[in-house]
């Protein structure tokens, strides 16, 4: 769950204290699991709102970076293998908050465009348009961050 | 390879190194996890405590107004006892003279030429205190509000080095993050940094905990009357009771817990009221009082009503149940058979109108589901209320001439009505709003046990009050 929490994080500390508030909803509201899942799952869920719910407490005192259009790059699977999970970590914990939200719920919670508008509060166009800037800020700092990356046209 | 192809390559990049990593927690946490539980368990009780605190001042305030409000009451009650003992003859001569003749003696008084009836008593006027307009708002708004109180004059060049730093695009993620971070140090003084860090702290603090429990006060104005059916033998010698209600007064204290973002569970512990008034006896117009009306020129307008003497205690058949006097009333001549084959029943002549007065301790248990849940939000409430009968009272007359006569018999301790209402709440800030809520409460049981009568009173009020919610 720790590694849930750090993805979602900005930060090792953020996470430290998302993963001890989730841990505290869990014991208090242990009777409303169901079992009807995994617990593991439940769990997992509860770490998510609980970052979720520092985002929406938080999310005004970022500004949001507006970037503009973006090349479509392909990256080698040579610079691929060059990054461990701890540095791939920390480039989405480096992403903007509302990106970085968009990008884990996407990628690794499977949600679609629809319920992160609704979990967030924005709308499906704006979820679409974060996700899109997160992967891209992510694939340029992957390229100048590890190397050579191969530049394709915008299909 | 396409753009579709280039994005599911960094998805599945990241989740493929990221799915499955796991990292130890730091030492401590455990620990911590431990500490926040207790602290939160702390916090509950002090929430309790002071719920507790809080119902306990309020149920002090109402009964302390209740008593108040009783008061005059009993001094008049006390005057009227007094009265009796003052003039003890003051009914004998009637019953002497109805023993020669069997009819009714003419009557006298200045209270029985006086035929106006008083205005309905005054219920106390509700005074619902302004709140001053608390901010609603989102976080960012209060942040900026809070931010924008704190701030003198000189401090506003900062907000106009923030707007063109948001709006700005920036090159690249780091380019704008060396940007981003030398704007902020460079514009944001040692003082502004403080209070960021304070406004974190305070919606943090302000979101930590659910608001889920809710104290009300309400006071609520309402018409009440009633819907009886009796059986036929009961209704022959009944009072004729009009359709006309009364108007009154129920004020108390209303404890809720949110359930879920819509559904609210509610209770708490209202003093309530209801009566309603009977008049003259128009059925029985065929005897005594055409007798009397023929023989002796009474007033039309005087009511006369069939009564039972048992061992010494005059009974009134009333449409909420058999009215047992513990006086005979002031003004009113009790025309009384010795003969027991007379064709003439004993009857009661008054020219006011009897007032039979319910008091109720009533504890609802209330659901309430907000369909808009909005600065102005709208719930539907319905449920279930016990009601503990704590008075029961006749007068006869009104206002200032209110005379108490005896009580009603067969009333049950406890009776079980249903409620359904619509409520308007308008938040006045995080923590309180005022409501008015019209709700109608019908009993579902009879009131009185006597099987001849099925007397169910229900209730128009229109509570208005105000929440608090921790």
């Amino acid at each position: 769950m720790f590694g849930v929490c750090l993805r979602y994080a900005k930060d090792r500390a953020e996470a430290e204290d998302n993963l001890q508030e989730g841990f505290v909803k869990v014991f208090t509201h242990i009777n409303k699991f169901r079992h009807e899942g995994s617990l593991e799952g439940w769990i997992r869920r509860i770490m998510v709102n609980v970052s979720l719910e520092r985002y929406r407490k938080q999310k005004m005192l970022y500004p949001v970076e507006d970037i503009g259009k973006y090349d479509v790059q392909i990256m080698s699977n040579n610079i691929i293998e060059q990054i461990t999970a701890g540095e791939l970590l920390l480039l989405v914990q480096q992403l903007p908050p509302r990106y970085r939200m968009v990008f884990n719920l996407y990628v690794f919670e499977e949600m679609s465009h629809q319920e992160i508008s609704k979990v967030m509060g924005i709308n499906t166009g704006t979820s679409k348009s974060n996700l899109a800037r997160a992967r891209n800020i992510l694939k340029r700092k992957i390229t100048i961050q590890y190397g050579k990356s191969e530049k394709n046209q915008v299909i | 390879m396409n753009m579709k192809q280039s994005e599911q390559q960094i998805d599945q990049i990241f989740h493929g190194q990221l799915e499955g990593y796991t990292l130890s927690p730091p030492p401590g946490t455990l620990e911590n996890i431990r500490a926040r539980l207790k602290n939160r368990k702390r916090k509950q009780r002090i929430v309790l405590l002071r719920a507790i605190a809080a119902a306990a001042v309020m149920i002090l305030a109402m009964v302390a107004g209740w008593m108040l409000y009783d008061f005059p009451e009993s001094q008049q009650e006390m005057s009227e006892n007094r009265t009796e003992k003052d003039f003890p003859a003051a009914t004998e001569p009637v019953s002497r003279d109805n023993k020669k003749d069997g009819t009714k003696k003419e009557i006298s008084g200045s209270g029985l030429s006086d035929n106006k009836l008083a205005p309905a008593e005054p219920f106390a006027e509700m005074k619902t205190k302004p709140m001053g307009p608390e901010a609603q708002h989102t976080e960012s708004f209060a942040l900026i509000q809070t931010a924008s109180l704190h701030r003198n004059a000189e401090q506003l060049p900062f907000m106009q080095s923030v707007k063109p730093f948001i709006k700005s695009p920036a090159v690249s993620w780091k380019l704008h993050r060396k940007e981003r971070d030398s704007s902020l140090g460079r514009t944001l003084s040692v003082e502004d940094q403080k209070l960021l860090a304070f406004n974190r702290a305070t919606i943090a603090d302000r979101h930590s905990e659910e608001d889920r429990w809710g104290l009300g006060l309400r006071v609520a104005p309402g018409y009440s009357s009633q819907n009886a059916s009796h059986a036929a033998d009961y209704s022959r010698n009944m009072t004729y009771s009009n359709t006309e209600g009364t108007a009154d007064l129920n004020a108390g204290i209303s404890v809720s817990y949110k359930a879920s973002r819509r559904l609210s569970v509610e209770s708490g512990m209202y003093y309530a009221q209801n009566g309603q008034k009977s008049g003259n006896s128009l059925q029985y117009s065929s005897n005594r009082y055409e007798t009397l009306n023929t023989m002796y020129a009474v007033a039309a307008d005087y009511f006369n009503t069939p009564v039972d003497i048992k061992q010494g205690k005059i009974l009134m058949n009333s449409s909420a149940g058999v009215i047992e006097f513990s006086e005979t009333p002031e003004n009113a001549e009790l025309s009384a058979n010795l003969d027991t084959k007379s064709e003439l029943p004993n009857a009661l002549l008054t020219n006011s109108e009897f007032h039979q007065v319910f008091d109720f301790i009533e504890i609802p248990v209330l659901l309430r589901y907000t369909f808009i849940d909005k600065k102005i939000a709208m719930d539907m409430v319905g449920g279930v209320s016990a009601n503990w009968v704590v008075g029961n009272k006749v007068y006869i007359g009104e206002g200032s001439d209110k005379e108490y006569v005896g009580h009603t018999a067969d009333i049950s301790d406890m009776n079980y009505s249903g409620t359904l209402g619509l409520a308007l709440d308008y938040a006045l800030g995080k923590k309180l709003s005022v409501c008015v809520e019209p709700r109608i409460n019908y009993f579902l049981n009879s009131l009185n046990k006597n099987k001849a009568v099925d007397y169910r009173p229900y209730r128009i009020g229109l509570y208005t009050g105000i929440n608090y919610s921790f």
